[in-house]
């Protein structure tokens, strides 16, 4: 096959599917890419076994419904940080894209990570390129079953691992995995360890380049974000052209060439089976593969490098010479400013997050009770949350009731404060009581100030409720 | 694979992929709004489910929906002459 077949054929697989082969390739992109595989797959992997204190460092407890980061928590009441997050990840996004193209699908996004993975497990066992073209087409012989058996096993046990840990961030990992060890993992853990293993078997090992082409969002909506000062990966049309290769490159010696050699490499190395040499495409996952190998290829024939290079549309139309550009433009400031502003905004709203919250129910059996002493009592739950890290301690007072005092009368009677684990929510009554001849309404509006007494900056809440009474009698008693 | 059969592979992981996404948003904003042992309370028939069984099913049921939502708008924009 020459080459241009080659490449034809491996152009009219990738829209057809048979699968593609990408080549192996070394350089400087692809070392700055196996770094980041290393980087985020071992963050991925090692959190959830990291320990903070008692508990597990990083736990999205759904089953209790709290968040742990670290020395943080998060409450359903705290999702609108959340939701900032997002919203932040989101324009942060915009961002590196406006200046650096697609960095994200190249060297962060799970697909690309998780794929490499599994493409250098199948090197691993079935060889170069030319080997696994050649596995496919042989006959099932035992040598192809042999190695086809590995592969399989390596790639579903990876992914199972992958599946469970990712479990592990919502269920303490530990125990999940002594669980899969003993086999007693049961119902929606065991579900979701298979959802997700699967998941990843699926989009990584057997739909790769499929999902950036046909599947992703990001990929088709890229063209928004990109102008004319964006990053991407291009080949100098100017110098590469006219493109010759082999024995007509040495007969037509004195004819003008350009210095692309036309050896192909660049569509062989291509994830998503694309030529560059035709242009910025919205395959493209800018995983650079093409620079580092035609840059191998431009030192072996001794040229200069980056024939195949970063670049950007006004560097390359001639209208930029180099690249400063990047960062000084109007979109990319934009996106700053309003970053910042998030920024700023989710760093304060965590400063100045309550450390706790305060429900008042009244008793809604007994309006009042009555003591032989002439004492009017009411009960109230008090429900305290405590957001805090520390055991806190509670103080309760009453205002807008004049005479009136109140206390704690469960979990313990005559407590001066009541104490709530940290991250619990503490279940509490108060009574309140005034002698009758001090009330001057049958319900009227009451205060209770509620206070933190041990920590740094101990806060206070203030709660409303109605306090009721026998209706007070003309001359001031009651009936 | 020809590419007729090919295709419709596409359409369905699309619609799988796209759904699931959603999901996951829909769901996390339901779930941080509602309790779901809160929500079986409510139940106007027999329920008893804890937290998980909640999610799970909640998640699930949010993608079913999308699913059949996608695909019955695929159907009908493939059957409309315009
Ligand atoms: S195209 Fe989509 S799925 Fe593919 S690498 Fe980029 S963001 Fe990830
Ligand atoms: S054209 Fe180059 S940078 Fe783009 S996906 Fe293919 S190899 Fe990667």
């Amino acid at each position: 096959m020459t080459i241009t077949e080659n490449i034809a054929a491996q152009r009219s697989a990738a829209i057809y599917s048979e699968k593609i082969f990408p080549r192996e390739v070394r350089g400087r992109f692809q070392s700055l890419r196996s770094i980041c595989v290393y980087l985020l797959l071992g963050a991925y992997y090692l959190l959830p076994w990291v320990q903070w204190g008692e508990r597990q460092a990083v736990l999205f407890d759904l089953p209790a419904r709290k968040f742990h980061i670290f020395m943080l928590t998060f409450w359903p009441q705290d999702f609108y940080l959340l939701s900032l997050l997002l919203i932040m990840a989101g324009i942060a996004l915009f961002f590196f894209t406006a200046i650096a193209g697609r960095v994200w699908c190249g060297y962060a996004c799970p697909q690309t990570v998780w794929t490499e993975i599994f493409i250098w497990m199948e090197r691993w066992v079935e060889g170069s390129r030319a080997q696994q073209i050649k596995l496919a087409s042989s006959p099932w012989t035992f040598n192809k079953l042999r190695k086809r058996i590995i592969k399989q096993v390596l790639w579903v046990s990876f992914a199972l691992l992958t599946g469970l840990t990712f479990v592990g961030y919502f269920m303490p990992i530990r125990q999940l995995l002594l669980d899969a060890a003993t086999f007693e993992l049961a119902g929606w853990s065991l579900f979701w360890v298979l959802f997700y293993s699967f998941a990843t078997y699926g989009n990584a090992g057997f739909l790769r380049e499929q999902v950036c082409k046909y599947m992703c969002p990001y990929a088709r909506f890229q063209s928004a974000m990109f102008d004319r000062d964006t990053l991407i990966v291009a080949y100098d049309q100017n110098r590469g052209e006219p493109r010759s290769r082999g024995k007509k490159r040495k007969q037509t010696a004195a004819a003008p060439k350009g210095d692309c050699v036309d050896c192909g490499l660049c569509v062989q190395v291509c994830p998503t089976g694309i030529d560059i040499r035709e242009g910025l495409q919205y395959e493209c996952i800018a995983c650079a593969a093409c620079i580092d190998v035609c840059n191998n290829v431009m030192d072996s024939v001794a040229q200069p490098r980056d024939l195949i290079r970063y670049s950007t549309e006004a560097v390359d139309s001639g209208q930029q010479s180099r690249l400063p550009q990047l960062l000084l433009r109007p979109r990319v400031l934009t996106y700053a400013v309003i970053l910042m502003a998030l920024i700023a905004a989710f760093g304060s709203a965590l400063l100045l997050r309550a450390t706790m919250q305060v429900d008042v129910l009244r008793d809604r059996n007994t309006f009042y009770r009555m003591t032989s002493q002439g004492i009017v009592e009411n009960t109230f739950q008090i429900r305290i949350m405590n957001k805090s890290q520390i055991e806190q301690r509670y103080h309760i007072a009453i205002h807008e009731l004049t005479g009136a005092s109140v206390s704690w009368s469960s979990p313990h009677k005559n407590i001066a404060s009541a104490a709530v684990a940290p991250g619990e929510i503490g279940d509490l009554i108060a009574t309140v009581s005034i002698p009758a001849d001090r009330l001057n309404s049958r319900a009227q509006k009451i205060s209770f100030m509620i206070s933190e007494t041990l920590g740094p900056r101990p806060t206070s809440i203030a709660e409303e409720s109605r306090f009721w009474g026998p209706t007070p009698q003309a001359d001031g008693g009651t009936r | 694979m020809h590419e007729g059969a090919r295709k419709k592979w596409v359409v369905v992981a699309c619609v799988l992929w796209i759904s699931f996404l959603c999901a996951g948003v829909a769901a996390t904003l339901f779930f941080a709004t509602f309790d779901p042992v809160n929500l079986a309370q409510q139940a106007t028939f027999p329920a008893e489910i804890d937290r998980m069984t909640g999610y799970s099913l909640g998640f699930l049921l949010f993608w079913l929906l999308l699913v059949i939502n996608s695909l019955i708008i695929l159907w009908l924009l493939r059957a409309s002459k315009f």
